[in-house]
């Protein structure tokens, strides 16, 4: 009898693991596969007498060679490098003062909670709004201070620093409510045993609130990093990538190969690329916190 | 090591008040216990000796010095806390040694300071392991280790048993107990098991409401109860209380139609009606007083045997009986009650009628 009834539950666990297996491959295997394997391919709607036919490695060799390609990866890569630590830093910071003991939680909670909600477009043409010449908020701000107006959307180093600036602002909510909930998990006894123990506020941070957070920090960081690297809505709405295409992200010339220039072979060939470098920074991370979570 | 002395101590949330200007001198090295049902407020007025509540009014002193203002660092107090709160992600070592390093104890210092007190608690061979490899009780020592290591002024222990199961409880208390004769350091200690206060205490103070209902030896809490909330509170099963009438010279009280003589005359209280305890181990069967057995519970060691007690109206009264008295629910028998030890207490203010 043992046999046939191990049979059965076996069964039972595929069967009740099926739905979701179904959906992934729906939704991601299938969508995936296709954008690989159209990547071998010349598929270009605005010259269709070529056919599609199999170009192997071709589409590849020519991003190797595309300089817009490497302007875009290197935009890309500052994004990340700036707002991915940069909305670490605030989002901590604002997670510490919405943890404070506030007597109503509400309105800090809302305030946290209202850039998150915001689409990323609207965050993007307000902050176009704010940085605008000579509309913006800024500039009107920084003028009233004797300093000359700047800049800021049409300079490609001020149109960086604007967009940083943006991303910063639009993705350290998320972090903050990661990490509040990381915060909110440590136990109110361990500040209190460091109080008597003789430690400064800064000395608990430091030695408690800090190595207390680093899982949570983690997961905001996975987050955060895969978002960053399909950086697309706050530049395109701020800047459309310009000037010139100089603060173009790789999503965003993507965007423009497949959707404007109608060529999916070679388009497909720069996605995979971005979901391979997804793939291998968010397995660092994975890596990283497996090994730590075994060393536990 | 060090005296501690709470004067007219008040603590006020906002409009309510929860410790009612209390005083409590503590000397040093004597070990405390404020006990007292959940709420009483033992554990505020503990935060507050400790610093980690701010004390609304009154005087708090550690030796000579008023503390209201220092912060918890400056009091030079330990602490052990009811979830032990040691720091998940460092050792053993370093969680008993973080107290001295913020301290700037040189290296040599830690390592023999924490080795000794390690030594105290057999826990020497855990040094190297994290919180969550250890069990509920090594936890306990580790988070006592912590508080030895610091050589304080004073001990403060808020519940430090109660997450622990009742075999270890008991084997920690006794560790407990050696550690303040071996330390001799001054301890304030809060419990709401009338046990633990009972066993470790030099005095104990029972708190209700945020008052102190009596300030004394564990002897004195339990043969001269001050208030009717003490005498409750104390001893398992506690003491048994029943309506009573005093007689006209004092000497006697009338309790459910037989009259108990007392140990002595309580003449303030001549002609009144009152609140009459005894404890359990000051009934006895064999006596002139009519009693019928209701239920039986075989401890082992004794039985206690809930009686109804008197001729008319009789009340329910428990006693402990030696484990070979034979006695069946429903049996009909006569008792007598120990005149020396039985208690009176005011109908409306619940304090001991003693004169």
């Amino acid at each position: 009898m043992k046999p046939s009834k191990d049979l059965s539950e076996r069964a039972l666990g595929w069967l009740l693991l099926a739905p979701v297996g179904i959906l992934l491959a729906l939704i991601v295997i299938y969508p995936v596969g296709q954008l690989i394997y159209s990547s071998f391919f010349t598929i270009r709607l605005t010259e269709p007498w070529l056919g599609t036919p199999f170009v192997g490695l071709e589409n590849y060799a020519k991003a190797w060679e595309d300089e817009r390609f490497w302007g875009a990866l290197q935009n890309t890569i500052l994004y990340i490098a700036i707002t991915v630590p940069g909305s670490l830093a605030v989002g901590l910071g604002l997670a510490m003062l919405a943890n404070l003991p506030f007597k109503r939680k509400w309105p800090v909670r809302l305030a946290l909670l209202l850039p998150w909600a915001l689409p990323l477009v609207f965050a993007g043409l307000i902050f176009r709004w704010f940085f605008d010449f000579k509309l913006g908020f800024v500039n009107d701000f920084i003028t009233r201070f004797g300093f000359d107006p700047v800049p800021w959307l049409t300079n490609p180093t001020m149109a960086k620093i604007a967009i940083c600036i943006t991303i910063i602002w639009k993705s350290s909510s998320f972090m903050a409510l990661v990490l509040l909930a990381g915060l909110q998990s440590i136990p109110k006894s361990l500040y209190e045993a460091a109080e008597v123990d003789g430690a400064s506020k800064w000395v608990q941070f430091k030695e408690i609130t800090l190595p207390m957070l680093v899982p949570a920090i983690f997961v905001a960081l996975i987050f955060r990093t895969i978002t960053a690297i399909q950086t697309f809505d706050i530049p395109y709405a701020m800047t459309g990538g310009g000037p010139g295409d100089s603060t173009e992200t790789l999503a965003m010339y993507i965007h423009k190969n497949t959707l404007d220039f109608l060529d999916f072979g070679y388009g497909s060939a720069l996605a995979t690329i971005m979901f391979v470098v997804s793939i291998v920074a968010t397995s660092g991370y994975l890596r990283y916190t497996q090994r730590s979570a075994g060393r536990d | 090591m060090a005296n501690v002395n709470l004067k007219q101590v008040v603590k006020s949330f906002g409009e309510t008040k929860v410790i009612h200007g209390i005083d409590l001198d503590i000397k040093s090295g004597e070990f405390v216990v404020f006990v007292g049902p959940s709420g009483c407020g033992k554990s505020t007025l503990l935060r507050m000796i400790a610093g980690l509540e701010t004390t609304t009014s009154g005087d708090i002193m550690i030796g000579t010095d008023r503390v209201n203002e220092l912060p918890p660092r400056s009091r030079d107090i330990a602490m052990v806390f009811q979830d032990y709160a040691l720091y998940p992600h460092k050792s053993v070592f370093e969680n008993m040694a973080f107290g001295l390093r913020l301290r700037k104890t040189p290296d040599a210092e830690i390592k023999k300071r924490v080795g000794d007190a390690a030594a105290i608690l057999q826990i020497e061979h855990l040094l190297e392991r994290k919180p969550r490899q250890l069990s509920g009780g090594q936890r306990q020592r580790v988070a006592m280790g912590r508080a030895i290591v610091r050589d304080p002024k004073a001990f403060l222990f808020d519940e430090p048993l109660s997450n622990l199961d009742a075999q270890l409880r008991n084997e920690m208390r006794t560790e407990i107990k050696k550690l303040h004769a071996r330390l001799g350091k001054t301890i304030i200690y809060v419990t709401h098991d009338q046990v633990e206060a009972m066993t470790l205490a030099d005095r104990i103070a029972v708190l209700s409401a945020g008052h102190v209902m009596q300030y004394a030896s564990p002897d004195e809490i339990y043969n001269r109860p001050a208030a009717k909330f003490v005498a409750g509170f104390t001893g398992s099963p506690s003491m048994n209380f029943a309506a009573a009438t005093v007689s006209a010279d004092g000497a006697s009280v009338v309790v459910a139609g037989a009259t108990v003589a007392l140990g002595y005359a309580r003449k303030s209280a001549a002609g009144r009606e009152v609140t009459f305890g005894v404890r359990p181990e000051d009934i006895d069967v064999g006596g002139d007083i009519p009693a019928r057995v209701v239920v039986i519970e075989p401890l082992g060691a004794e039985t206690l045997v809930t009686l109804a007690i008197g001729s008319q109206n009789p009340v329910e009264m428990i006693t402990r009986v030696d484990a070979d008295t034979k006695l069946a629910s429903g049996d009909q028998i006569k008792v007598s009650i120990n005149s020396a030890k039985t208690h009176l207490f005011d109908l409306k203010t619940e304090l001991a009628v003693t004169q």
